[in-house]
């Protein structure tokens, strides 16, 4: 079995539409020419990065099913005359990127993934093929759409996530880890980001188990918010 | 050690073998299409497929799971051989077509998740997979991982599949930018104007820890996060791609460089190869097979692991003098003057990858 501990998990949500309060969450946190152009998951991706250290040690793992859904929606609408600014918010891992470039911030290892199922389990075993790094970041989002979220090819909510781990037990909220499929333990595949987000918000011991991929766990520190 | 199995590639050129053949002779696959599909400027593209879709299921669905029969094999997608998806595409076309003609039976093609259960089910694949989409360095990222994997003795073999087909969705954003234009691109040529094309592409390949004449030394990532379209101004992002290859590189190397055709990273490609590889020649083949986007890494390494075995490399296509700099081959060139390849990508945001191969 392998191990990485937890040594930050958060998570937010936002309103359908974003209240006040929560976009004066970000209000400060990028300058105002730039905050303007920015995606709502770009927006949520630098709340939760508000502060977090990104370093030539630290392998960034970026998930989304859906990505830039709203950005995606005008640019398509915007056929036959193009938007370029659509075309590159659009394309994936855009909400990382506007973070990164307004800060600066290069760094050596970023691994942008997408799809649905097992979409937890494949940011979970990145990870753990990144044990060379001293501080993995998994960060994931997604931003709800209009008409693509009426047919369903988009997200009906706004929630993001984001887990630091290490090899470091020093402080840690609790730990990953992964092994071989367990036959003793109930199949339980991840369909996307939410139960990323059940599994910080509730601070509950939790587990995805399937025979190809095998079987990750969340443990918790008992008393540990 | 990890070592190169198998890469095959089709393109607009054909298989691997047909598409070595063409780029050998300095053919260009690339036709003046109009950019939508059957509306707008018409710029350079080379295509397997029509760019726009009529049917609802995917035009290029079935020749993909054609092009690679041998693929048709339960074993990838389990626990010990995992399949890295590596993309940038994915299901865009369906989701234009949709987004026009609000034919719902697309949906079902309109999400790269979607899109990747059509692709498990056609080839008999099983549920241990990733998928990547970092537009242009998605293939290093496999390949990166896949590699690191075997070395961890956490898996047996490894399948780096990727696929990118084009659609009114990308050429139009390119267009937009204005790098896809009118004219014909010339990679590394130092002339008043870039300009880039697009290709259709897929390919794979298969790594293991069994020896084979094609050992996968190293490879390097680094994202410069210095702007959305363009690379610090001084190259550094190259150069720090670039660093630690040159630590490992022992031999004579060749190298299959990004160069799409634009100028300024052409000429930073072109400088940093030149300072740290000075004695290495480099080429591009985006002039012959155009930019097949996500999967230009794993196409291009299809047709460099041709190019091994066949004894002949193909020069920089649809080059014009005068050239940027003086590493850069025009000409086609014996392999077995060198026993190591440097294999380039990058992408916007300034994203690299770069993998050494030494072969026997």
């Amino acid at each position: 079995m392998s191990k990485l501990y937890i040594n930050e998990a958060k998570s937010l949500h936002w309103d359908d539409t974003p209240s006040s309060d929560q976009m004066a969450q970000v209000k400060d946190l990028f300058p105002s020419k730039i905050r303007r152009r920015m995606t709502r998951l770009g927006l949520m991706m630098g709340e939760l990065l508000h502060g977090v250290e990104i370093d030539s040690n630290t392998s960034i793992i970026y998930v989304s099913t859906f990505a830039e859904t709203l950005t995606i929606e005008k640019y398509l609408k915007s056929f036959p005359f193009v938007s370029p600014q659509g075309f590159q918010m659009s394309i994936h891992p855009s909400s990382v990127e506007q973070v990164c470039v307004n800060r600066k911030q290069p760094m050596d290892r970023f691994f942008p993934i997408t799809g649905k199922f097992g979409l937890v389990e494949m940011a979970l075993n990145t990870a753990f093929l990144e044990n060379n790094a001293e501080r993995i970041i998994i960060l994931g989002g997604e931003e709800r759409g209009t008409w693509l979220t009426d047919h369903e090819l988009a997200s009906e909510i706004n929630e993001a996530s984001l887990l630091i781990l290490s090899k470091n037990e020093k402080s840690s909220l609790g730990y990953v880890s992964k092994s071989n499929f367990d036959t003793n333990s109930h199949e339980f595949q991840s369909s996307g980001l939410k139960e990323l987000k059940t599994a910080i918000d509730q601070k509950k011991d939790t587990y995805f188990n399937s025979l190809d991929r095998g079987k990750y766990e969340f443990h918790w520190k008992i008393g540990n918010e | 050690m990890v070592f190169i199995q198998g890469s095959r590639c089709i393109t607009a050129h054909g298989d691997t073998s047909d598409t070595l053949d063409s780029l050998l002779l300095g053919k260009s696959a690339l036709k003046k299409v109009p950019v939508l599909g059957d509306e707008g400027d018409e710029v350079p593209l080379a295509l397997i497929h029509p760019l726009k879709m009529s049917n609802t299921t995917p035009r290029w669905l079935n020749s993909l799971v054609n092009a690679f029969p041998n693929l048709q094999d339960s074993k990838w997608g389990s626990y010990n051989r995992p399949i890295f998806f590596t993309s940038s595409n994915y299901g865009v076309d369906s989701l234009y077509a949709f987004s026009q003609d609000e034919d719902t039976s697309r949906k079902d093609f309109a999400t790269t998740h979607g899109v990747i259960e059509k692709i498990r089910s056609l080839f008999g694949w099983g549920e241990n997979f990733s998928i990547f989409s970092h537009a242009c360095v998605s293939g290093g990222l496999g390949i990166d991982l896949a590699s690191k994997a075997l070395k961890d003795d956490e898996i047996d073999e490894a399948l780096i599949f990727s696929f990118d087909f084009l659609s009114p969705f990308v050429t139009g954003g390119f267009h937009s930018l204005k790098i896809l234009n009118g004219e014909t691109p010339a990679p590394f040529s130092d002339r008043e104007f870039g300009s880039i094309a697009l290709g259709d592409g897929a390919a794979y390949c298969i790594l293991s820890k069994q020896k084979s004449n094609i050992q996968l030394i190293c490879s390097s990532l680094y994202n410069e996060m210095d702007s959305f379209t363009g690379n610090e101004e001084t190259g550094s992002g190259f150069d720090s791609v670039l660093l630690p290859i040159s630590k490992l590189s022992k031999g004579d190397l060749w190298i299959k460089g990004h160069g799409t055709g634009t100028l300024e990273a052409g000429f930073l490609e072109s400088n940093a190869c030149l300072k740290l590889f000075p004695d290495s020649p480099l080429v591009s083949w985006k002039g012959g097979i155009g930019h097949t986007l996500g999967s230009c890494a794993v196409v291009e390494l299809a047709i460099a692991i041709e190019a091994i075995s066949n004894g002949e490399a193909p020069g920089t296509v649809g080059a014009i003098e005068p050239l940027m700099n003086s590493n850069i081959e025009k000409d086609k060139f014996k392999t077995s003057d060198f026993n190591e390849l440097l294999m380039l990508s990058n992408a916007f945001g300034g994203a690299h990858s770069a993998l050494l191969v030494r072969y026997e």
